[in-house]
């Protein structure tokens, strides 16, 4: 008998070898499959059930909170006795209801336990544990637990610093006023635009960013220039003079548009100072930061500036020009049959200005 | 005969160990699905930016490919004017669309004639006409002559000022938040985002009030139905795991987020392909490999769009085997990249995963097919083994079902009503008899077509969302 004439035998004997494993298979898959429908049902069931509760105790949270504003009942009495978490979350989704305010959701919060409960948690080995008890102290403006959160900007885990930087930056928290160059050391550069976003909003003084304006590193004295551009007088003048003056175009556009951020005159001569600047992007930063300012004196700049090779320059000094209202309309004018396009996408944004009241 | 019989038994045994493999393979997604959807349920949901400081958030422009879609193009315009980012820009590229595209969105939204200087650094079909409307400084309509869904997304990179882009099909619905949502990994990771995907759900028989979705709803038809089953395996179960392990090799063309200057160094959407989406991302990291550069490619299964699925077998067939073209294609134009250890994970697992279960699945499906009916027939094979084997296989298939409902009931939850839940489970059951076969059937045609060197898109119908 040679091999192929042997093969069904050996085809069938493969069948029964293997029938036994997939039989068992089948049965091991089986109660798999059966437990996780079972379980799946039993989640269906059961979150459906969670909803319809959440809505009670919605309606229940909100004549609670009528009855407490009328000055009917007091916090001890507000009766909210369900689900802990459906009763918390509850708290932090009220922080815009008008007939409430925020100090008296934050006693309520403590007096339920729920602020110990967040303590508790800043301490937990479990990295998320920590981040969402950061979100929701920040929720709820616990600025407290400023001193406890503040330590976490250290936290191995990303996830958790950037939760801390979050809290401490839309608190304004003092803790961060002369750490503003350790923050952007501990993190990477990748989450940068992150950072800024969070200390934007803080009150730190211009002191806290010196490091960074006289750091070696091109990411850190970029931070630096955007950063300044918060300040809403000169203060930050005397280092965003130092950033204008970078070898890095980067660096020079950010400083530019932090000065016409500022926003007051007395800006201009630095901005101006790189008017011949070889990079057209800075040009074009120094033509739409004029226009913020919008100082009369600045106009002579601006035509020069029309007149420079590059279109984006142009256009944006157009731009610029086309909010000086009537007057920046006629020198636009001027320019029309020379610079048909330019004039025409800057008398389209002068209209938007106009209709944003921009 | 007995050559048949070699075959079949050669066949049988490749078959075993294919489907061993195949659903090792599955399994191991599962968990890294688990993993990865469980990381960001528990990532709080941070708010990008407070009111003071949103003019630092990135620039997004959303780009909106449009040929010929009179019927639903002023509807999503609508809804993407409703969304709430606040750095965004929404170009809409009318591709030299036949029916009233340009004009209805003309009457809609008072556009005049501009101009745009920009540096074009894609190459492109002739731009015939620039718009912007009066209504809305933020839309801006570019008129082109065709050239594909791939041009025209090249023209709105070209014309676009943004930080980033988000390409959508011109019936997408964007949940209002998802940009937010979708923005925050490339600020909030530690490494170089060049690409997010978000989830993308089955908008048919739902709910919409202001160009939104506001109750979520299984179809009732049972195709469409079939298909959010689909999706939510595809999405919650495939690009979770593949993203675990930052090999993702494709962000949905209908809903995905991008660096604007990553994809312009690497030559923008490929022309000459169907699966532009697919090609893109993978071109994008092979870029990131070759230059060495720490990098990522995200998938959030939070930031939703709801598309429009087929209703119609004629055109799911269309759409599948553009799909599996689409798909060929990619693997085809980026060999080099397949097995080769210079592109980490991506090259030595995901992409030859790609190519033999993905790519090469329905013609080891429809070839069972086919010998198990000659066996059975010519009783070759132990009936009781074969049957084991099937039942086997079709419960293997419903684990990994359950699985992406259960994820899905543990994290997002989009539909409210329990009866849809459980309608889902038995969609996942239905499928296998009847729409399984259908699908492979289609994608078969798909593979014989690209030996055919067929390139043509098929014409997609689509209803348009109608407010209710």
């Amino acid at each position: 008998m040679n091999i192929i004439d042997r093969l069904p035998i050996l085809f069938w004997s493969l069948n029964n070898y293997l029938e036994p494993l997939v039989e068992d298979m089948l049965i091991f898959l089986g109660i798999i499959f059966f437990v996780i429908l079972i379980f799946y049902i039993i989640a269906v069931w059961k979150h459906n059930r969670d909803s319809k509760k959440t809505k009670k105790i919605k309606v229940k949270w909100k004549k609670e909170i009528k009855k407490f504003s009328n000055g009917e009942k007091q916090i001890e009495e507000i009766e909210i006795e369900e689900n802990n978490k459906i009763f918390r979350n509850l708290i932090i989704e009220s922080r815009n209801v008008e007939e409430i305010s925020l100090e008296d959701l934050k006693k309520i919060y403590q007096h339920y336990g729920f602020l110990d409960e967040d303590k508790k948690l800043l301490k937990s080995k479990k990295w998320w544990r920590k981040a969402q008890a950061i979100k929701r102290l920040k929720d709820l403006e616990f600025e407290s637990l400023e001193d406890q959160v503040y330590q976490l900007i250290y936290h191995d885990r990303f996830e958790t610093r950037l939760a801390a930087i979050d809290f401490l930056g839309s608190l304004n928290s003092t803790w961060i006023y002369d750490k503003i160059s350790d923050i952007f050391k501990e993190n990477r550069k990748e989450v940068d635009q992150y950072l800024i976003l969070k200390l934007f909003p803080s009150d730190f003084p211009v002191e806290g960013l010196k490091d960074l304006v006289f750091s070696e590193s091109i990411r850190d004295r970029k931070a630096a220039a955007i950063l300044l551009g918060k300040y809403k007088n000169y203060e930050a003048l005397d280092l965003l003079e130092e950033l204008v003056d970078d070898p890095e175009e980067d660096i020079r556009i950010e400083a530019i548009k932090s000065l016409g951020r500022i926003g007051t005159p007395l800006t201009v001569p630095a901005i101006t100072s790189k008017i011949n600047d070889d990079k057209k992007m800075v040009r074009a930063e120094i033509a739409k930061s004029l226009g913020r300012i919008k100082d009369p004196n600045s106009l002579y700049l601006l035509r020069q500036l029309v007149d420079d090779p590059e279109y984006v320059v142009r256009v944006r000094a157009f731009t610029s020009i086309s909010r000086f209202g009537e007057l920046g309309r006629e020198i636009i004018e001027e320019f029309r049959d020379e610079h048909p396009v330019s004039t025409d996408e800057a008398m389209l944004r002068s209209f938007f200005f106009e209709v944003e009241g921009k | 005969m007995s050559y048949l019989l070699t075959f079949v038994i050669i066949f049988s045994v490749f078959v075993l160990v294919y489907f061993f493999l195949l659903n090792t393979g599955y399994l191991v997604l599962l968990f890294l699905a688990s993993s990865e959807v469980i990381y960001h349920r528990r990532t709080p949901d941070f708010d990008i930016c407070e009111v003071d400081a949103c003019e630092f958030a990135p620039s997004v422009s959303i780009l909106v490919p449009a040929y010929n879609e009179e019927n639903s193009i002023v509807e999503s315009i609508r809804s993407l004017r409703n969304l709430d980012y606040p750095n965004l820009e929404i170009i809409v590229v009318n591709d030299g669309s036949t029916d009233n595209t340009l004009a209805s969105m003309k009457r809609s939204f008072n556009l005049i004639p501009v101009t745009r200087s920009v540096e074009e650094s894609l190459d492109t079909q002739p731009v015939k006409g620039i718009y912007k409307s009066l209504k809305d400084d933020r839309l801006l309509i570019m008129d082109k002559e065709n050239g594909g869904k791939a041009d025209a997304l090249n023209v709105g990179i070209n014309y676009s000022r943004s930080d980033l882009f988000i390409a959508i099909d011109a019936d997408s619905l964007i949940e209002k938040g998802a940009i937010k949502k979708l923005v925050r990994p490339y600020l909030m990771s530690e490494k170089r985002v060049i690409g997010i995907g978000g989830i993308v759900r089955v908008a048919n028989n739902c709910e919409i009030v202001d160009a939104d979705i506001v109750d979520p709803r299984v179809p009732k038809k049972i195709l469409p139905a079939i298909q959010v089953m689909e999706y939510l395996r595809a999405f919650l179960f495939g690009r979770s795991g593949w993203s675990k392990i930052n090999s993702l090799p494709i962000v949905s063309g209908a809903f995905g987020l991008f660096e604007t200057e990553a994809v312009i160094n690497t030559g923008g959407y490929r022309t000459d392909t169907v699966g532009e989406d697919m090609d893109l991302v993978i071109r994008l990291q092979k870029f990131m490999k070759q230059k060495k550069e720490d990098y990522e490619v995200s998938f959030i299964p939070d930031p939703v769009c709801w598309t429009e699925v087929p209703e119609s077998r004629k055109v799911l067939g269309r759409q599948r085997n553009r799909w599996q073209r689409g798909l060929i294609e990619t693997l085809t134009y980026n060999k080099t990249m397949l097995f080769n250890p210079k592109y980490g994970l991506l090259g030595t697992v995901t992409l030859p995963f790609f190519l033999i279960f993905e790519m090469l699945g329905p013609v080891i499906e429809i070839t069972g097919y086919i010998v198990f009916g000659v066996s059975l027939y010519l009783g070759w094979i132990d009936t009781s083994f074969a049957l084991l084997f099937l039942i086997l296989s079709l419960l293997y298939g419903l684990l990994l079902s359950l699985f992406s409902l259960l994820l899905e009931e543990f994290t997002i939850k989009k539909y409210e009503n329990p009866k849809d839940r459980l309608k889902l489970f038995l969609m996942a059951l239905l499928e296998n008899f009847g729409f399984r076969q259908l699908h492979s059937w289609w994608r078969l045609r798909g593979i014989i077509d690209f030996l055919r060197k067929k390139k043509s898109w098929g014409k997609m119908e689509r209803k348009g969302f109608k407010e209710k």
